[in-house]
């Protein structure tokens, strides 16, 4: 919102938690310094809190010839958050929001594939899947899109094909890791010894390499990308799993100590 | 890893269901009500993990639905699809914080300032990546193909 210049902004560049540590001194100070303020210059008008109504009377105040000063205690003034999201709005700063966003569809499935791929209908690689093809994975042992769920959780409206890597190589795709289960993929843990698996996989790349390049098909070349990032998973996804080693601080800060076991992520 | 999508537990309230949540027809306030509430910890929670562990300027957090809802009701208390305009908000690295960009009419209903599409959106994304999105192209059934398709601006106003 542009706040017009006969309307006299106060603005701190304190860090928020400060500010919300110090709220209630902090307020007074900032009373005590717009009343001094309004002793270097006069004003008619003095409004507390740059909520939309403070921010509305201002506005209409200052239009009315009066002269304003808005004063606002958190650390920026101006933008508009519902209530329903109280803690994230505490971090309203570090957010970047898009006010004007439009979509060619209005139903469901649809869309998600609009917002996934770029284009609303099954088939095109998920947004992801061109980072993973372009970036490629962050972790040599995880694949490079991990879609994950918990509780009764299922895909969008459009299905697993929101996920999917589309023409692009099939390793691209995303892997769905389940968060709260003990194991968050099924038959992760293998049912021969190391070496043995590992002369099973050597044989099958040994098969399948030539075929690769006799065929020419990328298909054959994502499979053996897919059994060999499958292959380290079984050692780096329990592991990742394993949060034990986080502090409390940590648990607690993503909710795992809330009785709404929804809430915690 | 590279990427990692986040889905939303179902509330069980209005129409809502497993594959979408969100989606109040009727019981709006209610409904929206429980699965802000159910996000709401877990993404402030990411947010300041990610500050604290000094990865938030090396991660990109993306927050959005595949559509708004209307400004007025739908039955007594729902809300029905709006594709005209409606918001998200990106979080992280190379991220202008504390910045809004666009507006709708004075009800909320149609985008007419700034107006952003999908292909804008991942335009930014892909910049923000530093992919030029242009240029991240794919040969298939004879053609180059896009993210963005022939389309798409990144939005530079929100860049940090």
């Amino acid at each position: 919102m542009r706040i017009p210049n006969s309307v006299h902004t106060l603005q701190l560049g304190s860090p928020f938690s400060a500010i919300r540590v110090f709220r209630g001194l902090l307020r007074l100070l900032l009373v005590a310094f717009a009343c001094l303020c309004a002793q270097a210059q006069p004003n008619d008008v003095l409004i507390y809190g740059a909520t939309p109504g403070g921010i509305a009377a201002a506005v209409a105040a200052a239009k009315s010839g009066q002269k304003v000063t808005l004063v606002e205690p958190s650390a920026r003034i101006g933008g508009l958050m519902t209530d329903l999201f109280p803690k994230l709005a505490e971090l309203a700063d570090g957010l970047g929001v898009i006010r004007s966003m439009t979509t060619k569809v209005n139903e469901h499935a649809q869309g998600n594939y609009g917002f996934h791929t770029g284009f609303p209908f099954f088939g095109h690689p998920s947004a992801h899947a061109w980072i993973s093809y372009r970036l490629g994975t962050g972790n040599q042992n995880l694949p490079g899109f991990v879609v994950l769920q918990s509780g009764g959780a299922v895909a969008p409206h459009g299905g697993v094909g929101l996920f999917s890597s589309g023409y692009l190589p099939a390793q691209h795709q995303a892997s769905i890791l389940r968060v709260d289960e003990p194991a968050a993929l099924p038959n992760l843990r293998p049912r021969e010894s190391d070496a043995l698996q590992r002369r099973r996989l050597d044989f099958v790349r040994s098969l399948d390499e030539p075929f690769a390049r006799a065929s020419g098909e990328a298909a054959v070349e994502s499979a053996i990308r897919n059994y060999e990032t499958a292959y380290r998973m079984q050692t780096a996804v329990p592991e990742l799993w394993d949060i034990r080693g986080e502090s409390e601080a940590t648990k607690k800060l993503y909710g795992l100590d809330s009785p709404h076991k929804q809430c915690a992520a | 890893m590279r990427f990692i999508e986040l889905s939303c537990l179902n509330e069980g309230v209005g129409a809502g269901n497993a594959a979408n949540p969100w989606d109040q027809h009727g019981k709006l306030k209610e409904g929206h009500g429980a699965m802000a509430h159910q996000v709401d910890n877990g993404l402030a929670g990411l947010i300041t993990d990610l500050k604290q562990r000094g990865l938030f300027d090396e991660t990109l957090i993306i927050f959005s639905g595949e559509f708004g809802r209307t400004p007025f009701s739908q039955g007594s208390d729902g809300r029905d699809h709006n594709p005209f305009g409606f918001s998200l908000w990106l979080a992280g690295g190379g991220v202008k914080g504390g910045t809004t960009y666009g507006a709708t009419d004075e009800i909320g209903y149609f985008a007419v300032e700034k107006k952003c599409e999908i292909h804008d959106l991942y335009a930014t994304v892909l910049h923000l990546l530093g992919l030029d999105h242009e240029k991240l192209t794919y040969r298939f059934g004879g053609r180059d193909f896009r993210l963005t398709d022939v389309d798409g601006n990144v939005i530079r106003q929100i860049l940090a």
